[in-house]
């Protein structure tokens, strides 16, 4: 998150650094959130998002190894109705008897479940599985 | 006749146990070594060595046919125990009209929810799936999907590669085993003034065992066993303590698919298409009453040669030829007695 972004090196005032804030601490910011079976172990080792026509790698080169039942991503900070396209991928290094991946946003504050799509409804994933998703979002 | 029941019996209770867990996928990770067929004779019905949620084997020979199976219940559950619980394990074994129900716990160093799974898992360092570049073409990119899937497979078996390398398992286990009858009248069908039935317990065994697997292709196996038996149910008869034990090693000897590192069933569960050559000698000595020993065998010598053969996950089995040395109080036997052995395994709940 860049923080003063807009503020105007040549002419502020506390006013316009208070503006500034207000700006940043408001743009929506997105996460996705992976929950699992305690103990099993998994790798996270795709995720991307698609704004436009750029495509970023969260990941940045290193898979992620987790095995606490839950792992969280921080996708990115969009301005309102921006729509983005997020894929991931992880591989079970243990079967996994459940689990499901959810978004969540801030300002304002919402959080569902995206893969599988049926809330309440698991996946398992098996020793050597590879699961993959894609979906799109839109920011609200 | 008896035989060929015993054969269907045996049949019917692997297409039993084969639809039951139609859905899991067969993680026999090695079980010539850690498998509960590491004493094929003299122990063979009261060893626990397994560590697979189920493991069963049903023996044929001359003289003794056998069942057994040994299940981890607690690999069932999702959320594992720690330790030992994780390993408790429960035995049903039959032999000859004695039937064998046992309890044991163990602990294995080559699970992934080990310390040491933890520690190994922690090491794993693989590279992130990138994302396709804009100068890449759609087929460019399947290409490089395809290789990095492979590569991912490829860290799977050898993170589990790395847990079998010079891994152990200890196992402490109770058996206790009854006679064919253990209720109703008490007859005399002998007419030799005894009752026939008298006893109903036939032994209580108890087990110390431990493996070390160097890796994925060889291993060796020892074990303690301190046995008090009756020779039979008749009355009158005292128990017999026996201290014996075991030694078992094993090494696969021929890759019977060169090609077995991309195939579907090693990144699986490690298996491997081969021929294994395995070692067991199993002893076991009276201590007292020798005079009650079961067929006056005071002393039982094993040695026995086998091979595995395991063609694919659902398909192994072992041929064995134990050479016995049996000694009674004036006089020694020597048997030869080849067996056949067909296990099956499941090492853990699929999904």
């Amino acid at each position: 998150m860049e923080l003063f972004a807009e503020l105007d090196i040549d002419n502020f005032n506390e006013e316009a650094i208070l503006e500034s804030i207000t700006e940043a601490f408001s743009k929506p910011k997105v996460y996705i959130s992976f929950k699992y079976t305690k103990k099993r172990k998994v790798i996270f080792y795709h995720l991307q998002v698609k704004v436009a026509k750029t495509t970023k790698d969260l990941l940045q080169g290193t898979a992620v190894k987790d095995s606490d039942g839950s792992q969280t991503f921080f996708i990115g900070e969009f301005s309102k109705n921006t729509e983005i396209e997020i894929k991931f991928g992880i591989i079970g290094f243990t079967t996994v008897p459940k689990a499901v991946a959810l978004i969540a946003q801030t300002n304002p504050e919402i959080g569902y479940q995206v893969d599988p799509k049926t809330p309440g409804e698991t996946k398992s994933i098996d020793r050597d599985e590879k699961w993959e998703g894609k979906f799109k979002y839109k920011v609200q | 006749m008896k035989t060929q029941k015993t054969i269907l019996l045996a049949i019917l209770f692997a297409i039993f146990i084969s639809e039951s867990f139609a859905q899991v996928p067969l993680d026999n990770i090695f079980n010539s070594i850690v498998g509960p067929n590491s004493e094929p004779i003299v122990y063979n019905t009261i060893n626990m060595n397994s560590f697979d949620l189920i493991s069963s084997n049903i023996q044929f020979s001359e003289k003794n046919n056998s069942q057994k199976l040994v299940v981890l219940p607690f690999k069932l559950f999702n959320d594992q125990p720690n330790g030992l619980i994780r390993n408790l394990k429960l035995n049903i074994a039959q032999k000859n009209g004695i039937s064998t129900f046992g309890i044991g716990i163990g602990l294995d160093n080559s699970s992934p929810f080990s310390k040491r799974g933890d520690d190994i898992f922690n090491k794993v360092d693989i590279v992130s799936k990138r994302v396709q570049s804009e100068d890449e073409s759609d087929l460019e990119y399947q290409q490089y999907e395809a290789s990095y899937g492979l590569y991912l497979d490829k860290e799977v078996a050898n993170y589990y590669e790395n847990l079998l390398k010079n891994s152990f398992q200890l196992t402490f286990g109770f058996n206790i085993s009854y006679f064919s009858i253990i209720g109703g009248d008490k007859v005399d069908l002998d007419g030799n003034g005894l009752i026939d039935n008298e006893k109903s317990i036939e032994s209580f065994n108890y087990s110390l065992g431990a493996s070390y697997t160097l890796n994925s292709s060889a291993g060796i196996s020892a074990s303690l066993h301190i046995v008090d038996k009756l020779g039979s149910a008749e009355e009158g008869q005292e128990r017999v303590p026996y201290l014996g034990g075991s030694f078992t090693f094993a090494k696969r000897i021929l890759v019977l698919d060169s090609n077995y590192k991309t195939s579907k069933d090693y990144f699986k569960s490690l298996f491997v298409p081969s021929i294994i050559f395995g070692f067991t000698f199993e002893y076991q000595e009276a201590q007292k009453n020798f005079d009650f020993a079961k067929d006056g065998i005071i002393r039982q010598s094993v040695y026995t040669p086998f091979l595995d053969f395991k063609i694919n996950p659902k398909n192994q089995f072992r041929l064995g030829i134990p050479i016995q040395k049996l000694t009674s109080q004036n006089r020694d036997l020597q048997s030869l007695g080849p067996f056949i052995q067909w296990g099956f395994s499941i090492a853990n709940k699929g999904k």
